[in-house]
C-alpha cells in the first residue's frame, strides 16, 4: 500500500531525538564495573526503536549504525561481554553520529561519512573482540545479520521446568523474574501445568528459591538437562533466530521488514510444532506433553497471553518493539495490515495490536508553543474580563441579584482553575536543562584532566518553558566556570587533603514563589584578595573591608576575570556579566556564596512564570500600583515616631527594632499628592535581594492575580517598574520592580554605594 | 513603504494616500499605511519620570500602548482634553504608539509631482523628519516621516536612547 511516509517524518525525528537523549543520559550513568541490566535494556530498546523507525522511513544510514550499535549492546545485555569505558565512549560517539545523521535528514545537512565509518568500525570491532560463545560474530552491517541466538547464554545451565498451574500462582511475575537472569523457551501452557525450557546461570538451589516466592515447592519440578540437549535445542532455535535477526535489516523496505517482524513475533508460535518434533531429541518426559498435542487449538491463545507479558522484557519479541516505536498513525495502517502472516490463528493480530493500544496510557500530544501561548493569552484576557465583571457585580444588590452573583463567583473560581491548568501546560521539569550537563561535564572534565562527579538534584522541579529555554545558557556558563576555575586538578585536591574526585552539584527546588537553582562545587572557592586586587586594577569602586557578599558580586562586573591564563573553556572575563544580565532580564537574581578552599555555590532565583503574578494593589496619589505579593513581608500603619530622618536627607522607618530605608513612592514616581503626611499612609515592608525597605503608600486596595504585560514591547524600560497590567476596570496599572526600588532606597540612604543605575 | 500597494491605493497610479491632521494652524500628513486606527482620548495611566509629552499608557484591547501628545511636544495648539480630543494609533516597526493631535482632517492622495522637498526652515519639526511639502489646491501639507520621528531620540519612546 502506498502511504506517504513523509508526513510522519517529523514524528520520527522528534522521537528519535528523545531516544538519543535517553541513550546518552543512560550511558553516562552506566557504571562500567557493575552494569545495571535495566539500564542496558533501556539503552538497547532506545537503539532498537531508532533502528525500527529509521528502517520504516528509509533512513538506511541510521539503520546501519543503530544495527551495529544494537549488536554490541545486545551482547552486553546478555552478559556475553563486560562493558568497558572504551565501549561507553564508542556508544557516545555513535549517539553523536546518529544525531548528526538525524539532523542531516531533517534539514538536509552533510554527514561526515568518515566519522560514521570510524564509529561503525569501532563498534563492530568491540562487539567482535571477545570470543563468541555459541553465537556467530556480528556480521557487517551490509550483510543480513545473524545476531546471537537469544537462548544462548554464556555458561548457562539448562533446565526443563514443569509447574503445576495451581490457582493463585503469580505465573507472569515469576516468568518475568526468571527473565531477569535467564531466557525462557519452548514454553507450553495447559490448564494444569506450564512447561518451559530455561537457560539460566543460576544453580538449581537458587532457582528453587526464586520459585518459592511465587509458588509452592511441591508444584515445581526442575530437571537439569544434559549438555547435548542444550546444543540440540540451540541449533533448533537458530533457524528461527534468523527471523529475529532479520528485523529491520537495512535493505528491507518498510513493509517487508514489518512482515518479517511479524514472523519474529510469531517465532514462538512456530516453535510449538518444532518442539513437538524436537520431542524426539528432548529426553525429558513431560507429563503435559500429551496435553500439548490435544490442546493445541487453545495453546496459541494461552501462549500469547503469557508471551505478551514476557515480551516487555524480551529482545526477541522484536515485533512487539516494532509496534511500539512507530508513530501512532501507522500501526493502524501499514504494519497491522502486513502483520497477517500466512498461517496464524485469528487471535493474533488482535493480540499484536493490544500492546500498541496499551502504550497510549501515558500518551501525549505534541502541540506547537505558539498554540499554547495563544491559549495563555486568551485565558489572560478572560481573567481580565472576569475581573471586570466581578467589579461591576460588586455594586449590585446582593439580595436581589443573588443568582447573578453566585454565577460570577463560580466564574471566578473556574477562571482561576482554567488559568492554572493552562499555565501548567507551559511548565516543564528542570531535567530538560539538566540533562544536557552530564555529557558536557564529562567531556570538559576529561579535557581539563579533572576528575569530577556530577550530581543533579530536583530534576522534577517545574519551571515555565520560556524560562527553561532562557536559563540553559547562563547555567551552562556557570557549570563551565565551576569546572574550569572552581574544581582543582586531582593532584592539587589531594595536596589539599580533599578527595581527588571533585563534586559538582546542580540542584533545583521551589522556595516561596521562586524556583531556586544552585550550582555548587567543592573546589577552591573564590579568592577574595585576588578579586580585590583585580577590581582595583580595573578601577572598580571598592574598599578593603567590603563584606564578602559584595566582593563576590564583583566577578559579575563586565570584563572581570581572575583567571591567570585564558583557556578555550573560560577565563576571558566575558560571561559572568552576561549571565547576570540574562538572569535579571528573566526577573531572577544571582547570589554567590563561597568559602576559600571549600567551594562555591552560585544560587539563581527565578520567578515561577513570567506571565502571571500575585500582587497587592495599592493607591499612591491618583495612581494605582501593584506590589508583587512575594516580596511583601508585612504592612503597617506608621505612628509619628516610626519615621526618623538620617543626616537630614534620607529617612528611615523604625519597625520592630530594625531601621529600614523609607521609600516614598509618591516622591519617586512624582505622583500628585492626595494625603498630606506620609504618616497618614500605610507602610509596606518589602524584602528583595536580601534587603528590606519600607514603601510608603496611601492605601491598600486589594489582592489580585494579574497578567503581566510588557511595557517594553511598545515603550521602554522604566526604572522602578517591572511591567504593567490591566485592572478590572480596564485601566492600566504599573507593577513595581521591588528589587530596583529597594536598591534605590539604599542608594538614597547610603549615597556612597551607587549601585542603582 | 509598500510599493505594490501604491497602484491600488493611488487614484491615478503613482500617488500615495496620506492621513492629514492639524496641530495648531499647521496641517500635517502621514502615510496612511502607518495608521492602525483613530480613537478618542481616554484616561491614561501615568508613567513615572517620563517626559511631559508622554501622557502615559492605555489599554488598547489588552495591549499596553504609550500615548504621546504632539501638541505638547511641538508646543502647538491648545492642550485640552475633552470628548473631541483625538488619538491616532500608529503601527510602526512592530510597535504601537498613540499620538494626540488637534484634529484629524481627511485622507488625500498626493501624486509625486505634488510633493516638493522641504526647504531648510525653522519649524517645530526638524527637517530630517520631513518627507516633503504637499500641495492640494492652496493648502500646504507637511508630510512627516512618522516612523523615523517616533523611533527617534527626541521622542524617548525606545530603549536605545533613554532620556
Amino acid at each position: 500500500m502506498a502511504i506517504d511516509m513523509s508526513q510522519f517524518y517529523q514524528v520520527f525525528f522528534e522521537e528519535a531525538e528523545e531516544h538519543l537523549a535517553t541513550m546518552e543520559s543512560l550511558l553516562l550513568e552506566l557504571d562500567v564495573d557493575q552494569p545495571n541490566f535495566d539500564d542496558l535494556n533501556a539503552i538497547f530498546r532506545a537503539a532498537h526503536s531508532i533502528k525500527g523507525g529509521s528502517g520504516t522511513f528509509g533512513f538506511n544510514d541510521m539503520t546501519e549504525v543503530t544495527h551495529i550499535l544494537e549488536t554490541l549492546l545486545d551482547r552486553l545485555r546478555k552478559s556475553e561481554l563486560q562493558p568497558t569505558a572504551e565501549m561507553v565512549d564508542a556508544f557516545l560517539n555513535a549517539v553523536d553520529v546518529l544525531k548528526g545523521q538525524l539532523q542531516a535528514h531533517r534539514s538536509g545537512g552533510e554527514v561526515d561519512e568518515a566519522e560514521v565509518a570510524e564509529v561503525c568500525k569501532m563498534l563492530a570491532h568491540l562487539s567482535r573482540d571477545a570470543p563468541p560463545e555459541t553465537a556467530p560474530p556480528a556480521a557487517p552491517a551490509a550483510a543480513p545479520p545473524a545476531p546471537p541466538a537469544p537462548q544462548a547464554i554464556a555458561g548457562a545451565l539448562h533446565y526443563q521446568i514443569t509447574l503445576n498451574n495451581t490457582p493463585g500462582t503469580k505465573l507472569d511475575l515469576l516468568l518475568e523474574d526468571l527473565q531477569q537472569t535467564g531466557s525462557i523457551s519452548e514454553k507450553t501452557t495447559s490448564s494444569e501445568a506450564v512447561c518451559f525450557h530455561l537457560a539460566s546461570p543460576l544453580g538449581k538451589a537458587e532457582l528453587l528459591e526464586t520459585f518459592a516466592f511465587f509458588t509452592q515447592p511441591e508444584d515445581v519440578q526442575i530437571h537439569e538437562l544434559p549438555v547435548e540437549t542444550n546444543i540440540a535445542s540451540i541449533s533448533g532455535e537458530e533457524a528461527y533466530g534468523f527471523f529475529d535477526g532479520a528485523v529491520g535489516v537495512p535493505e528491507l523496505g518498510a513493509a517487508e521488514s514489518a512482515e518479517d517482524d511479524a514472523y519474529g513475533f510469531f517465532v514462538s508460535e512456530d516453535q510449538l510444532p518444532a518442539q513437538q518434533d524436537a520431542a524426539l531429541i528432548l529426553p525429558p518426559s513431560e507429563p503435559d506433553h500429551a496435553d500439548t498435542d490435544t490442546d493445541s487449538r487453545h495453546q496459541p491463545y494461552g501462549f500469547f497471553v503469557e508471551e505478551d507479558e514476557l515480551e516487555k522484557q524480551r529482545e526477541n519479541a522484536q515485533g512487539y518493539g516494532f509496534f511500539q516505536e512507530l508513530p501512532p498513525p501507522p500501526p493502524a495502517g501499514s504494519p497491522a495490515a502486513t502483520t497477517q502472516p500466512p498461517s496464524t490463528t485469528r487471535d493474533k493480530p488482535a493480540r499484536a495490536e493490544k500492546p500498541a493500544a496499551g502504550g497510549a496510557d501515558q500518551s501525549s500530544i505534541r502541540v506547537s508553543v505558539e498554540k499554547v501561548d495563544q491559549l495563555i493569552n486568551l485565558v489572560g484576557e478572560l481573567v481580565i474580563t472576569q475581573a471586570m465583571l466581578a467589579q461591576t457585580a460588586s455594586e449590585l444588590d446582593p439580595v436581589l441579584q443573588e443568582n447573578l452573583l453566585n454565577g460570577i463567583a463560580l466564574l471566578q473560581r473556574n477562571t482561576r482553575d482554567l488559568q492554572e491548568s493552562v499555565m501548567s501546560i507551559r511548565m516543564m521539569p528542570m531535567s530538560f536543562v539538566f540533562s544536557r550537563f552530564p555529557r558536557m561535564v564529562r567531556d570538559l572534565a576529561s579535557k581539563l584532566n579533572k576528575d569530577v562527579q556530577f550530581k543533579t538534584v530536583g530534576e522534577g522541579t517545574e519551571l515555565d518553558k520560556g524560562l527553561i529555554e532562557k536559563i540553559s545558557d547562563p547555567l551552562t556558563h556557570l557549570v563551565r566556570n565551576s569546572l574550569d576555575h572552581g574544581i582543582e586538578t586531582p593532584e592539587v585536591r589531594l595536596a589539599k587533603g580533599k578527595p581527588a574526585k571533585g563534586t559538582l552539584t546542580l540542584r533545583a527546588f521551589h522556595q516561596g514563589g521562586n524556583v531556586v537553582i544552585e550550582v555548587k562545587d567543592d573546589g577552591g572557592g573564590l579568592n577574595r584578595d585576588k578579586i580585590l586586587v583585580k577590581a582595583k586594577e580595573r578601577g572598580l569602586p571598592i574598599s578593603d573591608n567590603m563584606p564578602d557578599q559584595d566582593v563576590w558580586l564583583l566577578i559579575f562586573a563586565p570584563g572581570f576575570s581572575t583567571a591567570d591564563q585564558v583557556t578555550d573553556v573560560s577565563g576571558r572575563g566575558v560571561g559572568m556579566d552576561v549571565v547576570k544580565r540574562n538572569i535579571e532580564s528573566l526577573g531572577g537574581r544571582v547570589e554567590i556564596d563561597s568559602v576559600t578552599g571549600l567551594g562555591t555555590t552560585i544560587t539563581i532565583r527565578l520567578p515561577l512564570t513570567l506571565a502571571i503574578l500575585d500582587g497587592l494593589s495599592v493607591s499612591v496619589g491618583t495612581e494605582t500600583y501593584i506590589v508583587p505579593l512575594t516580596c511583601i513581608v508585612e504592612s503597617l500603619q506608621p505612628t509619628s515616631d516610626t519615621l526618623r530622618s538620617v543626616g537630614g536627607r534620607g529617612r528611615v522607618c523604625h519597625v520592630r527594632g530594625e531601621y529600614l530605608p523609607l521609600i516614598v513612592l509618591r516622591e519617586i514616581f512624582d505622583v500628585p499628592a492626595r494625603s498630606q503626611s506620609s504618616s497618614e499612609g500605610i507602610l509596606i515592608i518589602v524584602e528583595a535581594d536580601g534587603m528590606k525597605a519600607a514603601l510608603s503608600v496611601d492605601d491598600l486596595l486589594g489582592q489580585h492575580q494579574v497578567v503581566i504585560k510588557s511595557l517594553e514591547s511598545n515603550y521602554r524600560k522604566v526604572p522602578g517598574i517591572s511591567g504593567a497590567t490591566i485592572m478590572g476596570d480596564g485601566r492600566v496599572a504599573m507593577i513595581l520592580d521591588v528589587i530596583a526600588l529597594v536598591r534605590l532606597g539604599q542608594s538614597k540612604t547610603h549615597p556612597a554605594t551607587q549601585n542603582f543605575s | 513603504m509598500q510599493p505594490n500597494l501604491d497602484n491600488t491605493s493611488g487614484a491615478a497610479g503613482g500617488g500615495r494616500e496620506y492621513l492629514t491632521f492639524t496641530l495648531g494652524d499647521e496641517e500635517y500628513g502621514i502615510d496612511i499605511l502607518t495608521v492602525q486606527e483613530i480613537r478618542g482620548y481616554d484616561t491614561v495611566t501615568k508613567i513615572a519620570n517620563a517626559p511631559e509629552f508622554i501622557k502615559g499608557v492605555i489599554n488598547l484591547r489588552g495591549i499596553i500602548v504609550p500615548i504621546v501628545d504632539m501638541r505638547i511636544k511641538f508646543q502647538l495648539g491648545s492642550v485640552l482634553y475633552n470628548q473631541f480630543t483625538v488619538v491616532i494609533v500608529l503601527n510602526i516597526g512592530h510597535r504601537i504608539v498613540g499620538m494626540v493631535v488637534d484634529g484629524v482632517s481627511d485622507v488625500i492622495t498626493l501624486m509625486p509631482e505634488q510633493i516638493r522637498t522641504a526647504p531648510e526652515f525653522s519649524a517645530a519639526l526638524d527637517t530630517q523628519y520631513l518627507m516633503g511639502l504637499g500641495t492640494v489646491d492652496d493648502r500646504m501639507i507637511i508630510l512627516v516621516d512618522i516612523e523615523r520621528l517616533m523611533m527617534s531620540h527626541d521622542m524617548a519612546l525606545t530603549d536605545q536612547f533613554p532620556s
